[in-house]
């Protein structure tokens, strides 16, 4: 039976998390020149609700279809970028697991258990959006 | 008026300072970063406190790019056993904030925090030619947690092994750095360092290197406030994450390749900048 080694998981998880954002985030950002022109904008209109303000909720639904795919690239990219962590740790517990080392596996998983609970739970509680 | 390409060009190179700065004693560059984004180019605190968090877990991410299999000096079981304490502080904190909602003794934690971390950075700088902890401590709570373990450091050749002492004061400081953390929304990577080298006996490397392991996890916790709450814009945190991780990845080489003691004087000046603007910001207003 193969067996999945948990050191090459996270490294991979690392080396195409890192290099996917990396491409996602530069990509988004050079095609949202291109599509909008070079110089469309000041900063001061970043947050006032146009296609370059549209934060990650709105990211996906403004703006014509070509700005619209530049900025859910770059949103993409975000997305890839939060995930790194939580991926990580979650092959650490993989990692703890095929040592045989089960006090790891349990505060690892605790670990994640209490983030999870401040992602999903007291984030949303916070602004409104509770589950 | 800062146009768009402007702004992207002078993030990408404050981010690269930050991400270079943060990998290289173990911080998150938000320091740099809220200030950099809110002063230089008026963006709301809220929405430069999004792009913060998406730049701590960049220095996190590209720091362990660049370490991970090529023998990190990063102690994981101390990682998750204090990030244990410290996730449970934060959700109190969090929880604290909401039932004291601007409390009037905010000052007073900012002022004795403010006053702790120069206190450390005065210990730090007394002790900074201390040799890495190669004494054997028999720590039996350490022992009993499988903390004591050994790094190859590249500047002297060697396999260094280190025996923490201290688990408990440790992760008490780690628990109220949380609370904190979840009160008053300030960083966790200049606690990692002094709960783990100063308060544990930790070598500094190894702090540096599990400090930013668990500033990615620390952030992650928080960011969901932020994406909820519509604070996260992705072209504002696009140059900032591309510069973090650029500057992170070469931070982290240099970590490797730099002796110790200028890593410490490096962190000094940092805890000294952190402690004087908490400092400020627990005096009350002229």
């Amino acid at each position: 039976m193969m067996r999945c080694d948990a050191n090459s998981a996270i490294r991979c998880i690392l080396c195409y998390g890192v290099i996917g954002s990396l491409i996602c985030l530069i990509t988004g950002s050079i095609l949202v020149f291109a599509f909008a022109g070079f110089d469309f904008m000041t900063v001061g209109q970043f947050t006032t609700g146009n296609i370059a303000g549209s934060n990650m909720l709105t990211a996906f639904f403004v703006g014509s279809s070509l700005q619209r795919i530049a900025t859910f690239i770059v949103a993409v990219g975000v997305l890839v970028l939060i995930f790194i962590p939580i991926s990580r740790a979650a092959a650490t517990i993989l990692m703890f697991a095929q040592q045989g080392n089960r006090k790891y596996v349990i505060l690892t998983t605790l670990v994640l258990v209490i983030l999870a609970l401040g992602f999903f739970v007291i984030g949303p509680m916070e602004t409104g959006h509770g589950l | 008026m800062v146009t768009i390409p402007e702004y992207f060009l002078l993030m990408l190179l404050i981010a690269f300072a930050a991400g270079f700065l943060g990998s290289l004693v173990g911080v998150g560059g938000g320091i740099i970063i809220v200030p950099a984004l809110t002063l230089l180019f008026g963006i709301p605190v809220a929405v430069a406190a999004g792009a913060s968090l998406i730049a701590v877990i960049a220095t996190s991410s590209g720091a362990g790019y660049t370490a991970f299999g090529k023998r990190s000096p990063a102690n994981y079981k101390v990682g998750m056993l204090l990030m244990t304490v410290l996730a449970v502080g934060a959700v109190l904190g969090a929880v604290a904030t909401v039932l004291v909602a601007n409390s009037s003794l905010k000052w007073v934690v900012f002022l004795v925090f403010g006053i702790v971390m120069l206190v450390c950075a005065l210990d730090l700088y007394v002790n900074r030619h201390r040799d890495e902890n190669v004494e054997v401590v028999n720590d039996k709570v350490a022992a009993y947690f499988e903390l004591p373990d050994a790094y190859y450091d590249q500047v002297t050749k060697n396999n260094i092994s280190y025996y923490p002492t201290r688990v408990p004061h440790g992760m008490g400081v780690m628990f109220t750095a949380g609370i904190l953390s979840g009160m008053l929304g300030i960083g966790g990577g200049v606690f990692n360092n002094i709960a783990m080298n100063s308060i544990m006996k930790f070598p500094l490397k190894v702090s540096v290197a599990t400090s930013n392991f668990m500033l990615g996890l620390t952030a992650v916790a928080s960011v969901g406030i932020y994406l909820l709450g519509g604070y996260l814009y992705p072209l504002i945190a696009a140059p900032v994450a591309v510069g973090i991780m650029f500057g992170s990845i070469n931070g982290r080489k240099m970590m490797n390749r730099i002796k110790t003691s200028k890593i410490r004087m490096v962190f000094i000046v940092v805890i000294v900048v952190i402690g004087i603007e908490m400092i400020l910001k627990g005096m009350p207003p002229l």
